[in-house]
């Protein structure tokens, strides 16, 4: 049973060490707590000389859970400057304002339409 | 996110009748939009709207625009930049020109609908390797989804009762989409930079509740689209007003 709760507590740990490095934000804190009760498990089954591994299972979720927590604390969420869409934008905005100089004509005609209805 | 996008558009297009101008020229509203994963919301991107007026040789347009990116952090897994645009006649508030440019995981799209009113819409897809012209014929109140985004915003809904259901079109993807919306009530709900503030709550179920949402604007003339949650096969997510500047009232 013990060894269950070891095998789960390590991967529980990792997926959380994993998860508080990726930009998941504080999803991470799910594996990290399951990684804290099956290392807290296996502490409490384990004889003194093999609390080794669940000792560690415990720290690695801690630390996990703690980069969760604060790294979005740290780096804020922010909107990296894209040249490449800023140019695509304004080369959309040009090509729009030409082709409505184009329409122009069926403007004026669509405005005088409206205003017969108005 | 295609799926979200028209969740998004139905969810606000709804309409009881005109009331004063709800925005101006210079408006610009933040959103930032998060995803539901295991419980717990998660922030994707930004999403911004403006409003911004230009000029033509002849006419005076209204330029509404629509962005949407994702956060840097996310930008190495799905990087998103999409812009949704439409030029409207300043005077008359009816589309002219609409345009979309999609760039969502490497997917890309281009849409531009040029209205050719009273009945038609010239359509042009552009794909990675493929470009298609269409004429379509829509009715006269569809619109396309920024168009409806904003004359939400210029309904007039205060006097509305918790129950009333609209029925509207919305062209996207080349297609009306029929969509029946409700109006739940007010409600008070927390918004950043605002505090708390008494809003209108609409209820949006598409494709027979498969995809649903609620969006809540707020209960005062600038009727500000400050909160939207939807829910989708997959998951659900939201969007939260994060800043409004150059309110109209």
């Amino acid at each position: 049973m013990r060894t269950i709760f070891i095998l789960l507590g390590t991967m529980a740990a990792i997926l959380a060490v994993i998860m508080a490095f990726l930009p998941f934000g504080s999803i991470a804190l799910a594996p990290a707590l399951l990684g804290l009760i099956f290392g807290f498990f296996a502490l409490k089954m384990g004889k003194d000389k093999g609390k080794g591994s669940a000792k560690f299972i415990i720290v690695l979720s801690v630390l996990a859970g703690a980069i969760a927590v604060v790294k979005p604390l740290v780096f804020k969420n922010e909107v990296r400057t894209d040249q490449q869409f800023e140019i695509r934008e304004q080369e959309s905005r040009q090509e729009a304002i030409e082709e409505l100089e184009e329409l122009e004509n069926e403007l004026d005609e669509l405005e005088s339409i409206t205003d017969s209805i108005q | 996110m295609k799926k979200v996008t028209i969740l998004l558009t139905l969810l606000l297009a709804f309409s009881f009748g005109f009331s004063q101008q709800a925005f101006k020229s210079g408006e610009k509203l933040v959103y930032s939009a998060s995803y539901n994963m295991s419980g717990l919301m998660t922030e994707l991107a930004q999403v911004s709207m403006e409003v911004n007026r230009i000029n033509t040789s002849k006419s005076s347009l209204l330029h509404l625009k629509c962005k949407a990116s994702t956060y840097s952090k996310w930008d190495n897994f799905f990087r998103i930049r999409d812009l949704y645009e439409t030029y409207w006649n300043a005077k008359t508030f009816r589309p002219l020109l609409h345009k979309r440019s999609i760039d969502e995981g490497g997917h890309t799209k281009q849409v531009k609908y040029v209205y050719n009113r009273p009945e038609t819409v010239k359509s042009t897809v552009v794909r990675k390797h493929m470009t298609t012209n269409k004429n379509l014929s829509i009715g006269l109140e569809t619109f396309d989804v920024i168009s409806t985004f904003y004359q939400i915003r210029n309904m007039d809904i205060a006097n509305a009762s918790p129950g009333v259901k609209k029925t509207f079109s919305i062209l996207f993807d080349e297609e009306e989409k029929p969509v029946t919306v409700t109006y739940i009530g007010k409600e008070t709900i927390r918004v950043a930079g605002f505090g708390k503030k008494e809003c209108h709550k609409l209820y949006v179920p598409v494709e027979g509740g498969k995809f649903s949402g609620y969006i809540w604007l707020t209960a005062d003339a600038n009727k500000i689209p400050v909160q939207f949650k939807f829910k989708i096969p997959i998951g659900s997510g939201q969007l939260r007003l994060k800043s409004a500047q150059g309110l109209a009232n």
